[in-house]
């Protein structure tokens, strides 16, 4: 065929296009695919040019195509007719699979990743085939065959199907692992350091995978060397390796040949390049010294990947450019000599920070959080923690908070990206059931991006104002019978928007009618409602509305964040009133009159903990006082006189609390996954006159810890193992009486799920604890002992939940049988 | 209803591709976009492809759904560009970034992208009839992201010194929001807060660096009052000037 020669040396020439004729295909439309290329006729178009290769681009995406070509049919002075060649492939119409789970279907046609109407090309055919084996392999079956028919589709031309046929066979075990060679280690250390591949039928390896898999494996063979690498025995490599499969049991016997080599050891390590920091400092803080074992990994630890890495000392003071490389300049026997070649740069100005995903926080709530500023020099431990705190913001998904470092060496700036995924964080809770022939329900709802400035604005209203980051919860609890309880409060975390000063209010109010007097029960002693998950002690009593006890409640708190001693502490302050109304309550010391409790609280904390739903480091600690006026040093009234009633006697209550609390975080394994958690908390409550001891506000200890409602003021304390409260003595009208209380826990968590979706974790724990009514009786060494496990599900709706169950050792004097066996549940995260 | 179901049911793209057409004329656009999703993939590549993909993103569009009309606007100006469609469809596009750009307290992304497609969108259809209101909501886009900004330096000032030196970090957002933005609305209020940081963060400094940011203040000064002469903040920017030069005078004294 006679086709204009196009020439690429030269200049291109400026042609208009005459026609374009589209040839090769069979089920298209060619005009509607001329339109495709982006070309028109009448267009002026330079040849050989940039048009012509985006248009055959264009044909390219869309994946319709085999071939595509476009020539110059026949050129005649400055105009050119245009010829558009397209292979055209045949196209599924729909794929099929057997011998495929549905689970496993779905995610394998995710991986295919061929839609309806794309085209089939062998090699498509070839990668699926592929890709199905892959992924079935990297599961353990190491024997999966893949078919892939390929039929036309009678129903449509230029359509095929495919039909995928799955044989995943069995899963590949291994039988035997056999080390040679190895001196200084042992088989069962070797075979501890393989993570992923382990001998079947051994009872170390119960919970340990026994599937053979090729990748893994490989990367079990890097971690014997890395295991060989950190005790000194850098050249340490394996001879041979050998897979043998046994086809009658689908198992394969595996054997690794070692050379252990020498093991060496740290020699001089010198620095060169360091104008900031003497060598002896960097030399410190690398904490390797002449004599170590030679230890590869924990050089680049201390180097680069630690805390307290010696290149921190660089990044935390702007110099984000800086460099550590270790040299080996020279091998004496077994002894290393190290040369660290220093590069410092010039520091980094933070120039602009950018907040980016917040779609739903306002930017100052996050951007007061960030501790990295424009116009101060590149922090990596600032940056680190305030990635740790936005996280605590609650707001924002803990796991997917990504700093972006953006160096701009040009001026010797640093932009900062603080990328975040906005997470479901208000949560609702609503309960109701059928206990002890009664209904019980509560409602909760808690919001905690709540934004009050706009609850007049009708468009903010989506569906709730949100976004400036205060919390507002509401709750209402009613048991349809005797009692009914109202309750909100509002926190702003930062009064004024300059300083994390947070306001909290707080209003309440409860309603309690008496029952019937079977209700009335002294050993149970009124004090303390089994919380949630217990029945109500209200055994069908019907209600008595000629009693009751009324409780109404306000309170304002103050919080604040101190730079002293250092910033992680808070003082907190509040002022709250309760008032207690009774009419012939003959369950509580009281029976008529009004209580007052006026009380100012202080609590100094100081919380550095990195996660708050699963915490793997940090500590918690808070001590907090408080107080109510001593009132009884303003009157000159005896109050030993047994004749004062009292309604007189508790018009004012009055008392001193004193509480401490304390836990601490930290992870156990290299992972950072298992957790250990030490918490030890005490309280006190105490008098100014020993006539007027407050009948509230006690401590009531044991069981799950949940305060379904508080009566009376009082605290509740968990003490997994023992029934709810049962380990609270009483006084001698038969109400508790906790008013001294200590409690140890020791804890192991580990997590099963991370998802912002879902936070799961296991944990086992030891307890003890007690409590006293009187301080001579006190003795912190007279616990009552408990041990269990638990399981806690973190919903982003619904909160913390959990089960635990419990063995309490010890016998409770205040009540039978309430050790031993015991299950809780738990909703809510307690302190 | 059951005629519907029906038809989800039967294989026959042809019947599918008229009802899901009289579904969109009657502005059933649920019933149609699910015809329509299937729809766009079987006819790829063939004459009906460029109308199904107009009328699937108008459907989507008519949902509400702009993060997915807006991509299959795209798709359409990337696959048909020479249709008469494709100046109206790259507008749409641009529109649902509008759309979807937030409140100015909120990450601005769509807001960025609606102006960028804007402007594309002018550049490549400089005579089209649209680009008056084009402009016109560009111009609102980018009043948000200049709100941003200034609300961003107003913030650093407002912390004040808590954790650290805020002024500081306040100059530099506000000059970097000037950089950004020259022609703000808020250059003003902008300036007078680099003047009055720079103010206080010399009043507050250490003494070796107390000269040397006092007469920073000084020059921001003039660099002030040289733009706005008879601006709302003079009396306070004046304040600040002689303020500055009699504290400054002390050290003078000092020092001789």
């Amino acid at each position: 065929q006679d086709v204009p020669n196009i020439s690429y040396s030269g200049s291109p020439k400026r042609y208009e296009i005459s026609s374009i004729e589209v040839v090769g295909i069979q089920n298209l439309d060619p005009k509607m695919l001329a339109k495709l290329s982006g070309l028109r006729e009448g267009q002026e178009i330079p040849v050989p040019g940039d048009e012509i290769s985006q248009a055959i681009r264009k044909y390219w995406d869309q994946g319709l195509f085999s071939d595509v070509k476009i020539r110059a049919k026949h050129i005649e002075g400055r105009k050119i007719d245009l010829e558009i060649y397209l292979q055209e492939r045949p196209r599924l119409s729909e794929m099929t699979f057997t011998g495929l789970k549905k689970s496993e279907v779905e995610t394998v046609r995710e991986k295919v990743s061929m839609m309806k109407g794309s085209q089939v090309t062998p090699f498509l055919i070839d990668k699926a085939e592929k890709y199905i084996k892959d992924y079935f392999v990297d599961k353990g079956f190491y024997n999966t065959e893949v078919n892939i028919i390929q039929k036309d589709d009678p129903a449509k031309a230029n359509h095929v199907l495919l039909e995928i046929n799955v044989d995943k066979k069995d899963k590949v075990k291994v039988n035997s692992l056999i080390f040679e060679g190895n001196e200084v280690l042992t088989d069962g250390k070797l075979n501890k350091a393989m993570k992923k591949t382990n001998e079947k039928g051994k009872i170390l390896n119960f919970f340990r995978t026994k599937k053979f898999i090729a990748e893994k494996y490989e990367e079990d063979l890097t971690a014997v060397i890395d295991k060989y690498n950190e005790i000194g025995h850098r050249d340490a490599r394996i001879v041979s390796e050998e897979v043998t499969r046994n086809i009658e049991d689908n198992t394969v016997d595996v054997k690794i040949k070692i050379e252990e080599g020498n093991k060496y050891y740290f020699g001089d390590i010198s620095w060169v390049g360091n104008t900031i920091y003497p060598s002896d400092y960097l030399s410190y803080k690398l904490r390797i010294k002449k004599g170590d074992v030679f230890n590869q990994k924990l050089l680049g630890e201390r180097i680069m990947d630690d805390e307290d890495a010696v290149q921190n000392e660089y990044m935390d003071n702007g110099y984000l450019f800086s460099n550590i490389n270790p040299v080996e300049i020279s091998v004496k026997g077994d002894t290393i000599d190290l040369e660290m070649r220093v590069y410092e740069g010039q520091q980094a100005s933070i120039n602009n920070v950018i907040i980016r995903g917040n779609t739903k926080t306002h930017e100052h709530v996050v951007r007061r959080e960030i501790r990295t500023k424009p116009g101060q020099l590149f922090s990596k431990s600032e940056l680190i923690r305030t990635v740790r705190e936005l996280a605590q913001l609650g707001h924002f998904d803990p796991e997917n908070i990504s700093p972006d470092v953006q160096p701009n060496q040009d001026n010797g700036t640093v932009d900062l990206v603080y990328q975040l995924e906005e997470k479901a964080n208000d949560q609702i809770e609503l309960s109701g059931g059928w206990g002890a022939g009664m209904f019980v329900g509560s409602l909760g709802l808690k919001f905690t991006n709540f934004s009050i400035r706009n609850i007049f604005n009708g468009e903010a209203w989506r569906p709730l104002p949100t976004g400036d980051g205060q919390t507002l919860a509401l709750r209402a609890q009613t048991n349809g019978k005797y009692y009914q309880s109202y309750s909100m409060s509002f926190t702003e975390p930062w009064l004024g928007g300059k300083k994390p000063n947070s306001l909290s209010l707080s209003i309440y109010h409860s309603i309690q009618t008496g029952v019937s007097s079977s209700y009335y029960n002294p050993s149970y002693g009124y004090g303390g409602y089994p919380g949630y998950g217990s029945s109500y002690p209200g055994y069908g009593g019907s209600s008595d509305i000629t009693q009751h006890m009324k409780i109404t409640g306000a309170s304002v708190g103050f919080g604040k964040r101190l730079r002293w001693p250092d910033d992680w502490f808070t003082l907190y302050t509040e002022a709250s009133y309760q008032r207690y109304d009774l009419l012939d309550w003959n369950y509580f010391i009281m029976q008529n009159g009004i209580s007052n409790n006026l009380n100012f609280k202080v609590v100094l904390s100081r919380r550095s903990i990195d996660n708050p739903i699963y915490t793997r480091r940090g500590s918690d600690f808070s001590v907090g006082v408080e107080f109510t006026p001593p009132w009884s040093m303003f009157s000159d009234k005896d109050w030993s006189n047994q004749n004062i009633s009292d309604e007189e006697r508790y018009q004012r209550i009055e008392y001193h609390k004193w509480t401490f609390k304390g836990a601490v975080f930290k992870p156990i394994d290299t992972a950072e996954k298992l957790v250990v958690m030490g918490r030890m908390e005490m309280g006190f409550l105490g008098y100014y006159n020993k006539y007027l001891q407050s009948p509230f506000e006690k401590f009531i200890l044991g069981g799950d810890g949940m305060s379904g409602y508080s009566m009376y003021g009082s605290e509740t304390i968990g003490l997994r193992g023992y029934e709810n409260s049962s380990l609270t003595p009483y006084n001698t009208e038969g109400s508790y009486d906790g008013n001294i209380y200590n409690k140890l826990s020791l804890e192991v968590r580990y997590p099963l799920a991370l998802q912002p979706s879902a936070t799961v974790f296991a944990l086992g724990f030891l307890e003890a604890g007690n409590a006293w009514s009187q301080y001579e009786d006190f003795n912190p060494f007279e616990l009552k002992r408990s041990a269990g496990v638990g399981l806690r599900i973190f919903l982003p709706i619904f909160g913390l939940m959990g089960i635990d169950w419990g063995y309490g050792f010890d016998d409770s004097p205040y009540r039978q049988n309430a050790g031993g066996s015991q299950f809780h549940f738990v909703i809510g995260q307690s302190f | 209803c059951s005629k519907y179901q029906k038809l989800l049911k039967s294989q026959d793209y042809e019947l599918w591709y008229t009802e899901a057409m009289a579904y969109y004329e009657k502005e059933d656009y649920t019933r149609a976009s699910t015809l329509l999703s299937q729809l766009v993939n079987i006819y790829r590549g063939t004459e009906r492809a460029e109308e199904l993909n107009y009328v699937y993103a108008n459907c989507l569009y008519g949902l509400n759904n702009d993060l997915s009309a807006g991509h299959y606007y795209r798709e359409f100006v990337k696959n048909f560009p020479v249709s008469d469609k494709a100046e109206e469809c790259m507008y749409m596009s641009a529109i649902t970034y509008y759309n979807m750009s937030p409140k100015p307290r909120l990450d601005q992304t769509p807001t960025e992208q609606a102006i960028q497609e804007f402007q594309l969108f002018i550049n490549m259809y400089p005579n089209s009839s649209r680009v008056e209101e084009a402009t016109l909501l560009m111009d609102e886009l980018r009043d948000k992201l200049v709100y941003k900004s200034y609300l961003n330096a107003k913030l650093y000032y407002d912390l004040g010194d808590y954790m650290g030196n805020n002024y500081m970090s306040a100059v530099i957002a506000a000059q970097n929001s000037l950089k950004d933005f020259p022609d703000t609305k808020y250059r003003e209020e902008l300036s007078f807060l680099i003047l009055e940081s720079k103010y206080i963060q010399a009043v507050k400094s250490v003494e070796e660096k107390k000269v040397d940011r006092l007469r920073d203040a000084i020059d921001e000064y003039y660099t002030f009052v040289n733009e706005f002469p008879e601006g709302k903040y003079k009396r306070r920017a004046d304040k600040i000037l002689s303020d500055s030069e009699s504290m400054l005078e002390g050290y003078n004294k000092e020092e001789v």
